[in-house]
């Protein structure tokens, strides 16, 4: 439709002047890949511990796991560098009377709000190292992959993000009825590096909480077994239809916040 | 039906009461006080097309809280407003397209990119189309006077110059309704003239439809022939700016010097009521009618050496109206 | 000596901003200890009770928590204040007054730990006694606590002047960025704030054990779970101070460097 094909285009712009932006300030453009790359670091010595151990992991050999472990450094590139500054920042936005600001144009607030800016920068770090992971693993497996593996790999890497976006964007909806979000933030970020580890560690109850409750696990483990073709056929309905549902409600529950707004700040 | 319709438009929101020290501070964590206040008590007023209308008002009056509601930001606790048949806080995408809103404090300018980068945002936001944006955008850097600033980074602007920007870039896609919440607030002398020049020009080719609010008594006068005046959320006057006086009962003053300071010092209140003294000089307070009357005889019988007829300020007459009162 | 005392009451007064970040910070450090202990349950369920990196099951959860809470226990900041006084000239005051700049900051980081070392311990003795309690084994011995007691203020002093020297690095920069951050970072890795050292394997791992930073976290947290014991642990606090000396004329080299640098600048 006419509205999506507007927003996309905005949405470059909105990435490109992001980018612009940041090239201003060159030291933090890259000290902040050098962050992500020590924050890389610290991840990638589970891959060493599980290596090095050379024990299989509910079934998954190392380089299974390698598998996993890169699509989670894939799936990390579009949140900590397309959406999660703007879920974080939205509380600041309400503050600052930003949000106003953006109230009144006709554009999709939801979209302006959590879209607006982005670091291409640690998207690229994370992406290529996440990619690099999951083509090294594969190749060690000797596994060959077809386009359609492709396709659908990318498919539910879309979809896993499109849940992250919807639960990283429910405890933002306090802000709008003025709560401090930001002691909340760091909390809800670590969260992120469940992701770590493929779910199979976990025991069953865990797991099923962490796909169907509170889907974190949908992010990063559904595109990996996709690729090593070990899905459930209820994963891979639950990873399609999942996220959709997940972004109704919780952009129902986002413009319930905001008629908040609306009726109680001045 | 007027461009802009309000009728008994009513905000009010909770708060909590904050009182002072660390057992007050521990006691909110388990009960609030919820107090209520009236930003806006029920106004009514209306714009025709065209018109440009200052708001006035002290701080907390309701001015920036009306305008909230007017561009659909806040929700109204009662009562009805239009704009361009539009209510505004139904938020309808055409709605949206058609007015634009400035707030002084606040900018929509990308900080760290040249002006140019926000204005083409803009383009797409208001879906305009790029021969009709490049004739907008060189008529309103012609008549801003800012061709060569338009690639240098806003944080590197001045803030007459940002401000300059924030208003083309309002202005983009021609809204036909404008709301300007204190478009010249910090702006030095040259500055604020400069903007003032370029809105009264612009309302007056393009008949857009101003409703602009401001502290400075300057912006009003200079712009606006309506002024609207609101202080504790109700409108104390709506009419002409220079008939304001008239609501004090058509009051003149005199300002006259005298030779001694025991002249100046003395009662002259047979003659008006003293508002002011400072050395030689005294101002007193005179019904209009009097002012022949009262001058002659004050020039006959005091040792003038100045003499002068003057306004009540415009100022003053607002302030009046500021704290309710409605004459004397 | 007043004038540190001072300082420590400084660091001692911002400790409530600085507790609340401590405490969350201590919070989010259980989401990576949950990961590590079906980690390893994982990884030890396949060799059957084995050991692996030198540990059993429950010594390496043992190291998993210990580590997890004293690097959070160790943790800086003060760096960024450095480099915020060179930035501002607010380092002006120092170079010229009597206070010396670094026992300056030492007082302040030592006032601001007072405020938490009592409740950070408390919890890692908590988190031990859980460990402990799961595996019918005390992780520690009377003799570990002992040991630990000097292992753990070297280590705070040792980590003080190895991100003092960082700090030091605001005198050649002109703007840090996320530095700093990438840097602590890297350090907790090597430092085995979040594996025991022995997974790099023997080559990588022994160099690592031979920097500065495994004395901060690793060689602590070994000392007091009783994995270093005896003569190993004696000598490991020599070395620690050893690395102390060293990172001190590190930073006073720097420092010299750096203040030259800075009053040649105009200040």
């Amino acid at each position: 439709m006419k509205e999506i094909r507007k927003h996309l285009i905005l949405w470059g712009m909105l990435i490109r002047n992001s980018l612009m932006s940041q090239l201003e300030y060159r030291v933090n453009f890259f000290t902040g890949i050098a962050m992500e790359l020590g924050y890389f670091l610290a991840k990638i010595v589970y891959m060493i511990v599980i290596y090095k151990t050379n024990v299989p992991i509910n079934g998954l050999t190392p380089d299974e796991v390698l598998v996993f472990f890169g699509t989670y450094m894939v799936a990390t590139g579009p949140y900590a560098g397309l959406y999660m500054m703007n879920l974080f920042g939205i509380g600041r936005q309400v503050q600052t009377g930003e949000l106003d600001l953006l109230l009144v144009k006709p554009v999709s607030l939801q979209f302006m709000l959590t879209l607006k800016r982005s670091d291409l920068g640690i998207f690229t770090v994370d992406t290529v190292l996440g990619i690099a992971a999951v083509v090294v693993g594969l190749s060690r497996m000797a596994v060959s992959v077809g386009v359609l593996d492709v396709l659908g790999y990318l498919g539910y890497l879309a979809t896993g993000s499109l849940i992250a976006y919807s639960m990283f964007l429910l405890p933002q909806v306090l802000a709008f009825k003025l709560v401090k979000t930001d002691a909340l933030a760091g909390l809800v970020d670590s969260s992120w590096d469940f992701n770590n580890l493929p779910m199979g560690i976990y025991n069953r109850l865990i797991q099923q909480i962490g796909v169907f409750v509170l889907p974190i696990f949908v992010i990063t483990n559904f595109p990996a077994l996709f690729l090593l073709k070990k899905m459930d056929l209820i994963y891979a309905v639950w990873g399609i239809v999942g996220p959709f549902l997940w972004f109704a409600v919780t952009s129902t529950l986002f413009h319930r916040g905001l008629k908040h707004y609306q009726s109680a700040s001045s | 039906m007027a461009l802009i319709e309000v009728a008994g438009l009513q905000k009010t929101f909770e708060y909590t009461k904050k009182e002072e020290g660390m057992k007050a501070s521990f006691r909110s964590l388990f009960h609030r006080e919820k107090l209520y206040k009236e930003a806006v008590k029920g106004i009514d007023f209306s714009l025709e097309k065209g018109e440009m209308v200052g708001f006035l008002g002290p701080n907390g009056a309701g001015k920036t809280t009306t305008l909230k509601m007017l561009s659909g930001i806040l929700f109204p606790t009662g009562g009805q407003a239009t704009v361009m048949g539009y209510v505004p806080w139904e938020r309808k995408k055409d709605f949206k397209m058609r007015f634009a809103i400035v707030m002084g404090q606040k900018s929509q300018l990308w900080w760290d990119l040249p002006a140019v980068e926000s204005f083409a945002l803009n383009r797409r936001i208001y879906e305009i189309d790029e021969a009709a944006y490049r004739k907008t955008l060189g008529e309103l850097t012609e008549l801003m006077d800012v061709k060569d600033l338009m690639g240098v980074q806003v944080r590197r602007l001045s803030l007459g110059e940002r401000m300059k920007m924030e208003l083309i870039a309002s202005l983009l896609h021609k809204p036909e309704v404008i709301f300007l919440d204190e478009p010249t607030i910090g702006l030095d002398f040259i500055s604020q003239k400069r903007i003032r020049e370029f809105l009264r020009n612009y309302n007056r080719e393009m008949r857009t439809t101003v409703l602009l609010t401001s502290h400075s008594i300057g912006d009003i006068e200079d712009l606006c022939r309506r002024a609207i005046v609101i202080a504790d959320g109700t409108i104390a006057y709506d009419g002409e700016l220079k008939k304001i006086n008239s609501l004090f009962g058509e009051r003149k003053r005199i300002q006259v010097t005298l030779e001694t300071e025991e002249a100046a010092q003395g009662d002259l209140s047979r003659f008006g009521a003293v508002c002011a003294r400072e050395g030689l000089q005294v101002v007193l307070e005179i019904p209009r009618a009097d002012v022949r009357e009262v001058s002659q005889r004050m020039l006959e019988t005091l040792p003038v050496t100045d003499f002068n007829i003057l306004d009540i300020p415009v100022e003053e007459g607002i302030a009046r109206l500021y704290t309710g009162g409605n004459g004397q | 000596m007043k004038k540190y005392l001072y300082a420590l009451g400084l660091g001692i007064k911002e400790t409530m901003a600085y507790r609340a970040d401590f405490w969350l910070g201590l919070f989010s450090a259980v989401f990576p200890i949950f990961i590590q202990i079906f980690m390893w349950q994982a990884l030890y369920g396949g060799t059957g009770g084995g050991e692996l990196f030198g540990r059993s099951y429950g010594q390496m959860l043992a190291y998993s928590v210990a580590a997890a809470i004293l690097w959070r226990l160790l943790k800086t900041g003060f760096e960024y204040d450095i480099n915020e006084d060179v930035k501002n000239g607010g380092l002006s005051k120092y170079v010229v007054r009597p206070i010396g700049y670094l026992p300056y900051r030492l007082s302040c980081f030592l006032g601001q730990k007072t405020g938490v070392l009592a409740g950070g311990l408390a919890v890692l003795a908590l988190a031990l006694t859980g460990v402990g309690l799961n595996f019918h084994a005390s992780p520690v011995s009377a003799r570990g606590v002992l040991l630990f007691l000097p292992a753990l203020l070297g280590a705070l002093t040792l980590n003080f002047f190895i991100f003092f020297c960082v700090g030091m690095w605001a005198f050649w920069l002109s703007e840090i960025g996320f530095l700093f951050e990438a840097v602590r970072i890297v350090i907790v890795v090597l430092s085995g704030g979040i594996f025991p050292l022995e997974v790099f394997g023997d080559a990588v791992g022994g160099v690592l054990k031979l920097l500065p930073f495994s004395y901060a976290v690793g060689f602590p947290v070994d000392v007091l779970l009783g994995t270093v014991t005896g003569p190993a642990a004696f000598t490991g606090l020599l070395c620690q101070w050893g690395w102390i000396g060293v990172m001190a004329l590190c930073c006073r080299a720097l420092w010299n460097a750096g203040a030259h640098k800075y009053l040649a600048a105009g200040g």
